[in-house]
């Protein structure tokens, strides 16, 4: 707590005016003119209270006591242990300008757009519990000072013949980059911090513990290096242009190759990490034992979320839908009045190839999304090492065309099937004739084999083996399939079959839901080792 | 009549259950715009990149001719 030099009362940061101002005298204090009498001794280091969560682990560190009786990460209602502890002072802050109305203003912006988001992320009441947290993040500032001298080439082309020479090009460089960030907590999701991005560093401040004055702040636990090679790469990136335009002004032919690495070295390019504090409104939505993270960026308000769907608001959705699609239905029906149930399972077949082909493609996405391969903070935790993307756009078509090689086969020759089907349907030949019947054994097998090859990709999914709604799905494709051997021209068969097929589909996408929900709500990062948070309010959707 | 009834009200149930997909996922997942792709961005920091005294000098040169065109 920092305390009030004219009557002794609790001082904290007010948004508004940017100054320590006494709830008690309403006296008013430039932040860099308040310390605690510890602060001043050793100036590397500042005493603040950690708090604990004993449900999930998370630490956080806070002037007030407020924060003794809630997690801001895992949402629990607990007592939160504390202890005086002296942190790493950070070099810069960025104080908060948004204050928590217009952080509210802002995420409801937001909201609107998810019609179907749970209500609660639209209650007063819920948003009241958005606090103002600063998020630790590193802030890079790369320089670049030497004589280089680069391969370049000079390409011409007169019709008939062509001409390259290799030239070098040799200059001084000099460059600055200052502000270059990325958050320092694995309990941030880089996802989260680039949506919110940018922060400006124009506005950064030298940190002043009294900041920290009635807010939370975050602390920091990814190291410095996972980010660096990114902050250099965009350097090089900056100065390769630089130097191809100036260069470009002697011959406008000129086509510099220059990889990263080699960037770096005539450039000399060189990177120092300082730890910033970044303010973002931050809220946890909780259901069950994950968490849906809220964030609004405290100095543009710009605000992000991953929403959840509700499932009784997507139930009413589908309700209403379906009865607005009910009439034109019937009106196409009335079309094939002699021939209405085998047009029933030709058309819910049709449908069905939609419904697991969009499964199918979802599973794959989602299963990347899963593994969390490309949050580099996350990966550095797992696997020990820096994560560095591949920027090369070829090599990376490259890899995506290796990796759904046998993806792009099988689908375009299930789209050649797909369509032949379809003209068989629309031409109306015959819908109980063989080659019909050929057709639907055929996509009833195809879509098995989309069923099969999504749940097992699900199978790979983290706490993915409590959803069946597949196999719903794949039964009534063995229905389907069982019903063209049995007795293809039965009409109550096929009515049977394409509501089994329909109910299949319901269920499978049903899943997709669920695990949509899944991964747009975190695991609380220490909520693993702990063993779960039993006792935590939960809201029930 | 009532097959008609029962299968166009299933027909419009499957649609709307695939439509209402696409809309939860649409809207609750934000789309990306390009510089929140998982790079930096350079808005919001500050730079100033320079190059000085660039010389382009010559190293070797390469002349092929096309192959004649048959048309």
């Amino acid at each position: 707590m920092f305390a009030c030099k004219n009557c002794g009362g609790n001082i904290i940061y007010d948004i508004k005016s940017k100054k320590l101002v006494c709830k008690i005298c309403n006296s008013s204090f430039a932040p860099e003119s308040i310390t605690k009498e510890n602060d001043s001794v050793d100036y590397d280091y500042f005493e603040t209270t950690i708090f604990t969560c004993p449900q999930c682990g998370a630490k956080i560190m806070c002037e007030e006591n407020e924060a003794s009786s809630f997690c801001t990460y895992c949402s629990s209602s607990t007592v939160l242990t504390s202890r005086i502890s002296k942190e790493k002072k950070p070099d810069y802050i960025i104080p908060f300008e948004k204050t928590k109305e217009e952080c509210i203003a802002s995420f409801k912006k937001i909201t609107k757009k998810a019609i179907l988001a749970p209500n609660e992320l639209k209650d007063e009441k819920i948003l009241d519990k958005f606090k103002a947290i600063y998020v630790p993040y590193w802030y890079y500032d790369v320089s670049q000072d030497n004589h280089f001298s680069v391969s370049a080439a000079e390409m011409y082309n007169n019709g008939a013949s062509a001409f390259t020479a290799y030239v070098n090009v040799t200059g001084d460089i000099n460059g600055e980059f200052e502000g270059l960030s990325r958050d320092a907590s694995y309990n941030f999701s880089d996802d989260l911090g680039e949506r919110i991005a940018p922060f400006f560093s124009s506005e950064k401040k030298k940190f002043y513990p009294s900041y920290l004055s009635g807010f939370y702040a975050d602390v920091s636990d990814v190291p410095s290096n996972v980010y660096e090679h990114e902050a250099v790469e965009l350097a090089n990136d900056v100065a390769r242009e630089v130097v191809t335009g100036e260069a470009k002004a002697e011959n406008d032919k000129l086509k510099i190759y220059l990889s990263n690495d080699e960037a770096t070295k005539q450039f000399g390019t060189t990177v120092t990490a300082k730890k910033a504090l970044y303010p973002i409104w931050f809220m946890s939505f909780k259901q069950k034992k994950k968490i849906a993270y809220m964030t609004v960026n405290g100095q543009t308000g710009r605000a992000a979320s991953d929403f959840p769907v509700s499932i009784p608001k997507f139930l009413l959705a589908t309700i209403i839908l379906t009865l607005l699609l009910f009439l034109p239905a019937l009106g196409g029906m009335f079309l094939f009045y002699e021939t209405a149930p085998y047009m029933f399972l030709d058309v819910t077949l049709l449908l069905s190839i939609a419904a697991y082909i969009i499964y199918y493609v979802q599973m794959k996405i989602m299963q990347i999304k899963d593994a969390d391969s490309e949050d580099a903070g996350k990966f550095y935790k797992k696997y020990g090492v820096v994560y560095i993307k591949n920027k090369d756009k070829n090599e990376v078509f490259k890899k995506m065309l290796k990796d759904s090689l046998w993806d792009i086969i099988i689908g375009a020759v299930y789209v050649l099937i797909v369509i032949s089907f379809m003209w068989d349907t629309l031409s109306i030949l015959s819908l109980t004739g063989v080659i019909d019947v050929m057709f639907k054994i055929i996509l009833s097998f195809g879509n098995l084999v989309l069923a099969v090859v999504g749940f097992i990709r699900g199978g790979r999914l983290k706490n993915s083996s409590k959803y069946y709604g597949i196999l719903v799905g794949m039964i009534s494709l063995v229905i389907v399939l069982a019903g063209q051997f049995i007795a293809p021209q039965n009409k109550y068969l096929c009515i049977a079959c394409g509501m089994a097929l329909t109910l299949g589909c319901f269920f499978t996408i049903m899943d997709l839901i669920k695990y949509h929900n899944e991964l747009s709500m975190r695991q609380p990062p220490h909520l693993r080792r702990r063993g779960g948070d039993e006792i935590a309010d939960t809201y029930n959707m | 009549m009532p097959i008609l009834i029962i299968c166009s009200l299933f027909i419009a149930f499957f649609i709307a259950f695939i439509l209402c997909f696409f809309i939860a996922k649409i809207t609750s997942t934000p789309a990306k715009i390009k510089a929140e792709q998982g790079e930096f961005e350079l808005s919001g920091i500050k730079y100033n990149c320079v190059a000085k005294n660039i010389k382009v000098v010559s190293k070797a040169a390469m002349m092929y001719q096309k192959p004649y065109d048959q048309n």
